[in-house]
C-alpha cells in the first residue's frame, strides 16, 4: 500500500482535519515529502471531484470547489457569509500572516476586536504566540471557505 | 439627524474618508484629504459611537485638522518617521478592501468537506399495519421479559408530613424558640425540612414572630 492510498484513506475516513505532525509520525516522512505527496494525491484526485488542503498544521480532504453549486443545491445549503468588517480582518490576515491585532486595527482605522472574535469564533483564524506576542494566521477552516488548497494560491493570484 | 451605526457593518473613519472622496471623485492625496476634512469633522459631529470607536474617528480627525492647517499655511510638517500618514494608511485600506472583496467573491466557492456536517435528507419510512403490527408484538414480548422492577421506599422526612406532627406537638405549648426546635434536627436535611416548616406555619398566621427575632435565632 503506497502512502498516497494511506493517506487519502485516513483523510477520507476523519471527518476532522488531521494534525499534520500525526501524519507525519504515522508515515515516517519530512514536511517536504508530506507536501510532494499531498501535490501527486490532488492531481489523482482531481479525476474524481476531490482534493486536500492544509494549512501549518492540518490537512484536510475536501470537494472541489468546482463542485460546491451541486452541494448547496443538493442539500439545500448556502455557503457561509462574512460581513464586509470581518472580511477585511480576514484579509489582513490572509496577507500578512502572522499578524497581531494593534497592527491589524492600524490598518483599519478601528478597533477589530469584535471581527476577531466572530472569526475565531468560526474557527477562521487562531492565535499563535510569536516571540511571546500573540498573533492571528488563517485556518484550514479559511481554505475551505474560500476554496483555496493552500495559501500560497491566494498570494499568486494576487499578484 | 443622528447616525446609529450598526456593530456588524460599522464603518471606521478610512471607510468614511474612502466614501467622502469617492462622492467627489477625488484621488487619495494630502490636498483632496485637505478638501473633505470638513465633510469629516462634520460626520462625525453627528454620529453616536462608542468610546472606543470615538477615539478612532477623533484621532483621524485631529490628524486630518492639523494636515490641512498645514496645507493653508504652506507650513512644511516636521518629518517623523512615527508619525502616521493618512493619505498612506488610506491607500493601503483601500487595497485591504479590494482584497476583501476578491474574498468575498471566493467565498461564494467554498471547499465542502466532513460528511458528518452535511445536513441529512429527510427520508420517509413508509411501513404496511402488518409490519407495524409485527414490530408491536415484538417489543411487548421483549418488555414482559425484562426483570420486574422494585420500588424502593424512600424514608427522607417532608415539610407536608413534618409540619403536620409538628403543628401537633407545638399546639399545647405557649412559647417556643426556634432554636430549640432546629436543636432536634440530626441531619442537614432534617434542619431543613425543620426551618422551612417553620417559615411555612409563619406565612400561614398558625404561629406568630413575638420578639422579631424568632427566625434570627436560627442563623
Amino acid at each position: 500500500m503506497d502512502h498516497q492510498a494511506k493517506l487519502v484513506s485516513l483523510l477520507f475516513y476523519s471527518a476532522e482535519p488531521i494534525g499534520i505532525g500525526q501524519i507525519l509520525k504515522t508515515f515516517g516522512i519530512s514536511k517536504n515529502e508530506l507536501e510532494k505527496l499531498k501535490d501527486s494525491a490532488n492531481k489523482s484526485l482531481e479525476a474524481v471531484g476531490l482534493m486536500l488542503i492544509s494549512d501549518s498544521d492540518t490537512m484536510q480532504l475536501t470537494v472541489q470547489s468546482g463542485y460546491s453549486a451541486l452541494i448547496e443545491e443538493f442539500y439545500k445549503t448556502t455557503p457561509q457569509e462574512l460581513s464586509q468588517p470581518a472580511l477585511e480582518v480576514l484579509s489582513i490576515i490572509a496577507y500578512k500572516q502572522p499578524i497581531g491585532k494593534s497592527d491589524i486595527d492600524e490598518i483599519r482605522g478601528v478597533s477589530s476586536e469584535q471581527s476577531l472574535r466572530n472569526l475565531l469564533n468560526k474557527s477562521l483564524i487562531k492565535k499563535v504566540t510569536k516571540a511571546t506576542q500573540i498573533k492571528f494566521v488563517t485556518t484550514a477552516e479559511f481554505m475551505k471557505v474560500v476554496g483555496i488548497s493552500s495559501i500560497n494560491q491566494l498570494e499568486d493570484n494576487n499578484e | 439627524m443622528v447616525f446609529v451605526l450598526e456593530l456588524e457593518n460599522f464603518q471606521g473613519p478610512f471607510d468614511v474618508l474612502l466614501e467622502l472622496l469617492g462622492k467627489r471623485q477625488l484621488d487619495i492625496t494630502d490636498v483632496s484629504l485637505g478638501e473633505v476634512t470638513a465633510e469629516f469633522l462634520d460626520y462625525i459631529s453627528q454620529i453616536e459611537l462608542s468610546v472606543d470607536d470615538m477615539h478612532s474617528f477623533l484621532f483621524v480627525a485631529a490628524k486630518l485638522a492639523l494636515d490641512k492647517s498645514q496645507l493653508v499655511l504652506r507650513i512644511t510638517p516636521e518629518q517623523d518617521e512615527a508619525e502616521i500618514n493618512i493619505a498612506e494608511s488610506l491607500r493601503g485600506y483601500q487595497q485591504i478592501k479590494s482584497l476583501a472583496l476578491g474574498l468575498a467573491t471566493r467565498s461564494k466557492r467554498p471547499l465542502y468537506s466532513n460528511v458528518s456536517r452535511a445536513p441529512k435528507r429527510s427520508r420517509t419510512l413508509i411501513v404496511s399495519r402488518t409490519e407495524l403490527d409485527i414490530v408491536f408484538k415484538g417489543l411487548m414480548n421483549y418488555y414482559q421479559k425484562l426483570p420486574k422492577t422494585k420500588n424502593i421506599k424512600s424514608d427522607k422526612l417532608s415539610v407536608e408530613s413534618f409540619k403536620r406532627q409538628f403543628y401537633d406537638h407545638i399546639s399545647n405549648m405557649q412559647e417556643f424558640s426556634a432554636q430549640s426546635v432546629m436543636a432536634k434536627s440530626s441531619t442537614r436535611h432534617e434542619a431543613i425540612v425543620y426551618f422551612l416548616t417553620l417559615l411555612e406555619l409563619l406565612k400561614q398566621g398558625r404561629i406568630s414572630n413575638s420578639n422579631q427575632k424568632f427566625l434570627l435565632e436560627v442563623v
